[in-house]
C-alpha cells in the first residue's frame, strides 16, 4: 500500500530538503548566541562567569572546554590560559556558565582578558574585559564620569534647542534643556542621602505669550523604607518601590525677561510603581517596561519680583505629579519601536498667582482680531496644570515620527489655556562613505 | 513452679529492669557542644575578602524584585526606578558585611542587572 503523504508535514519536509540542497547545517539557521557579560570571580580567580541572553544556546554547545579560547594580557605580554572544565549547572535558570581555568588570573598585573567561543556552529568573540570590575580587581568600570546616553529619558544633561534670527522681525526659538548632578554623602557603610543641583529651561516663541520657565535648585535626596511592597501574592502583581524623598532646599523660578522671580523651597515624596511585574525571563522588547511615578509635595514660594502679584510675601502651593512611560521594540521591518511617555504636574496655589489667559487678549486695532501676544497678566488661584504626552513611532531604526500633545505650562508664568499638538519627523543616518562631503562643502 | 517457668519469669523481670532511669540517661548524655566540637573542622571559615558573584546576584535580584533569569535586562526593561534600586543594592551589600562607595553603584535606565553584579561582587569586607 503506497505511503500517503501527510499534507501538514509537507511544508516542514520541504524546508528540510531546501536546507539540505543549500548545504547549510540546520544549526546555522538558528540565532547566534548572544553573550551579555563576562567577569572574573573575585573570590576565586580561577573562575570566569559568562552570561548569555535569550535565545540561549544549548548547554551541550558550550560545555566542551575545547570550545573556549581565553587569553590574558599582562605587562609581560599575552598568554593563553587553558580551561579545565566548563560548569553549566545554573545555565537553565540564570543563563550563566562558569569557565574553571587551570590557573588563576593574576590580581595586580592583569590588564585584559580576551574570550572566544568557537564551537561546531558559532564563532563569537566577546569584547575584551578591561575594567577593574570585569577583571575582579575593584569596583570601577570603564565608563568614566561622563558617558553617552540613549535619549532624553536617561540623560543627566540634555539640551535640545533651535534659534532662528529674523531680519526686521522677532527671533524664533525653542529650547528644552535640563542638567543635574547628585553626589552621595557617605561615611563608611552609612549613607546619609545625596545632594546636588538641578536646572531646567523650557522656553519657546509661540502665538500666545511666551511660555518661559527657568527652574534651578539645590536638592537633597534620600530613598526611605526597605525593599518592595507587592500588592497581592501573584508573580505579576503590581508593586511599589521604596519612596524617594527629595527636598529642593534652595531654588528659583524665573522668566526669560526676569519680570517674574520666585524663590522656592519644596519637599516632594515620589512613589515609583510597577503596575505589572515582568516575567521571569523578559525578552527585553518591552522597553521601557511600564512604570509610573507619583509625586506629592509642597512648594513654599517667596515672590521676589512680579509685575502684578504681591511681592515680598510667602505662599504655598500643593504639588501633584505623575509620569508614565512604556514602549515596545519588536525590531520588525515596518516597526522598529514605539514609545509612549506622559508627564503631568499640577500646582494648587493658596494665594493668587500671575497667569495669562488668551481669552482676554485685546483686539488689535489694525487687524480687528485678538492679539494673544498682548494678553494682560491676571491674578488667580486656579490650579496650574502642565501635561506633556509624546508618542514616538520609529518605523526604521533611524527614521520615525513623533506626535506630541502639550497643555498648560510650568511656573513662574502660567498660560491658563493652551493646547498644542505637534507632529515631527526624524531622520538620522550616515552613509558608509563620505557621501555628504563629496557633494556639499563641509 | 516448673524450672522453665522460673527462668522465663526471671528473664521478664530483667527485661523490665533494663530500662534506664532518667538519672542514668542524663548521666550518659553527651553535651551538645561536645557533639558539635567533634564534627568541627577546627577554625571556622573566614569571611571572603570580597562579596563574590553568588551573593551579588542575590542582592541585585532582590533590589530589582525579579529573578536571576533577568540578569541581562536593563533597569528600564524591568520597570525599576534607579534611585530606589541603588539604595536597595547599597543596603544589601552593607547587610552582607561589605562596603562599596554609593556613587559607584550604576543605576542608569540602560544599566543591565549583570553590570551591577559585576561591580558589587568586588565590594570589600568591612
Amino acid at each position: 500500500m503506497p505511503m500517503q503523504c501527510n499534507s501538514k508535514l509537507r511544508p516542514i519536509r520541504c524546508a528540510f530538503a531546501l536546507a539540505a540542497l543549500l548545504g547549510l547545517p540546520l544549526s546555522l539557521l538558528a540565532a547566534k548566541p548572544k553573550i551579555v557579560a563576562a567577569s572574573v570571580d573575585p573570590t576565586n580567580r580561577s573562575m570566569l562567569h559568562i552570561l548569555f541572553d535569550s535565545p540561549r544556546p544549548t548547554a551541550a554547545s558550550l560545555q566542551d572546554k575545547v570550545f573556549w579560547i581565553v587569553y590574558q594580557k599582562t605587562a609581560a605580554g599575552s598568554a593563553r590560559v587553558l580551561v579545565d572544565h566548563v560548569e553549566t549547572t545554573d545555565f537553565d535558570s540564570t543563563g550563566e556558565i562558569v569557565l574553571d581555568m587551570t590557573s588563576p588570573f593574576p590580581i595586580t598585573d592583569l590588564k585584559e582578558i580576551d574570550i572566544i567561543l568557537a564551537n561546531a556552529s558559532d564563532f563569537i568573540e566577546i569584547p575584551a574585559l578591561t575594567s577593574q570590575a570585569e577583571l575582579g580587581a575593584g569596583t570601577r568600570t570603564d565608563t568614566g564620569a561622563i558617558a553617552k546616553s540613549k535619549g532624553k529619558a536617561d540623560s543627566d544633561v540634555y539640551f535640545s534647542g533651535s534659534y532662528t534670527g529674523v531680519q526686521g522681525g522677532d527671533p524664533v526659538y525653542d529650547i528644552d534643556a535640563f542638567a543635574g548632578y547628585m553626589h552621595a554623602i557617605q561615611h563608611a557603610t552609612s549613607y546619609y542621602g545625596s545632594v546636588g543641583f538641578y536646572g531646567q529651561i523650557r522656553t519657546k516663541t509661540s502665538a500666545v505669550v511666551d511660555p518661559d520657565s527657568f527652574l534651578t535648585y539645590l536638592v537633597y535626596q534620600y530613598p526611605i523604607g526597605h525593599g518592595w511592597w507587592n500588592l497581592g501574592t501573584s508573580d505579576r502583581a503590581p508593586s511599589f518601590q521604596k519612596p524617594i524623598l527629595s527636598f529642593r532646599a534652595v531654588g528659583a523660578e524665573f522668566s526669560r525677561t526676569g519680570t517674574q522671580v520666585n524663590l522656592i523651597s519644596s519637599p516632594v515624596l515620589t512613589f515609583p510603581i510597577r503596575p505589572i511585574a515582568p516575567p521571569t525571563r523578559a525578552s527585553g522588547k518591552v522597553d521601557p517596561w511600564p512604570q509610573i511615578n507619583i509625586g506629592l509635595g509642597t512648594e513654599f514660594v517667596y515672590v521676589k519680583k512680579s509685575i502684578l502679584a504681591p511681592q515680598g510675601v510667602w505662599h504655598t502651593r500643593g504639588l501633584a505629579s505623575g509620569t508614565f512611560a512604556t514602549g515596545y521594540s519588536p525590531k520588525l521591518k515596518i516597526c522598529d519601536s514605539i514609545t509612549l511617555t506622559s508627564n503631568y504636574q499640577g500646582r494648587f496655589t493658596s494665594s493668587p498667582e500671575i497667569f495669562y489667559d488668551s481669552k482676554f487678549a485685546p483686539i488689535d486695532p489694525t487687524t480687528g482680531k485678538p492679539n494673544p501676544k498682548k494678553t494682560p497678566p491676571m491674578l488667580g488661584t486656579q490650579p496650574r496644570h502642565d501635561i506633556d504626552t509624546k508618542l514616538t513611532y520609529n518605523f526604521l531604526p533611524f527614521t520615525g515620527v513623533t506626535f506630541e500633545h502639550t497643555y498648560g505650562s510650568l511656573p513662574p508664568i502660567f498660560n491658563k489655556t493652551q493646547n498644542s499638538y505637534a507632529f515631527g519627523l526624524t531622520v538620522n543616518f550616515q552613509f558608509s562613505e563620505f557621501g555628504r562631503y563629496s557633494i556639499l562643502r563641509p | 513452679m516448673a524450672p522453665g517457668k522460673k527462668v522465663a519469669k526471671k528473664a521478664s523481670r530483667a527485661k523490665k529492669n533494663a530500662k534506664l532511669t532518667e538519672a542514668e540517661l542524663a548521666k550518659g548524655t553527651m553535651p551538645h557542644a561536645d557533639i558539635v566540637e567533634l564534627m568541627s573542622t577546627g577554625t571556622p571559615d573566614p569571611k571572603p575578602p570580597t562579596l563574590g558573584h553568588a551573593k551579588a546576584i542575590v542582592i541585585v535580584c532582590a533590589a530589582a524584585n525579579t529573578g536571576p533569569g533577568n540578569l541581562p535586562r536593563t533597569l528600564s526593561q524591568l520597570g525599576v526606578n534607579g534611585v530606589a534600586f541603588k539604595k536597595s543594592v547599597f543596603d544589601g551589600v552593607g547587610q552582607a558585611g561589605y562596603f562599596i562607595p554609593f556613587d559607584q553603584i550604576p543605576n542608569a535606565p540602560t544599566t543591565a542587572l549583570i553590570t551591577v553584579v559585576t561591580v558589587i561582587q568586588n565590594a570589600d569586607a568591612v
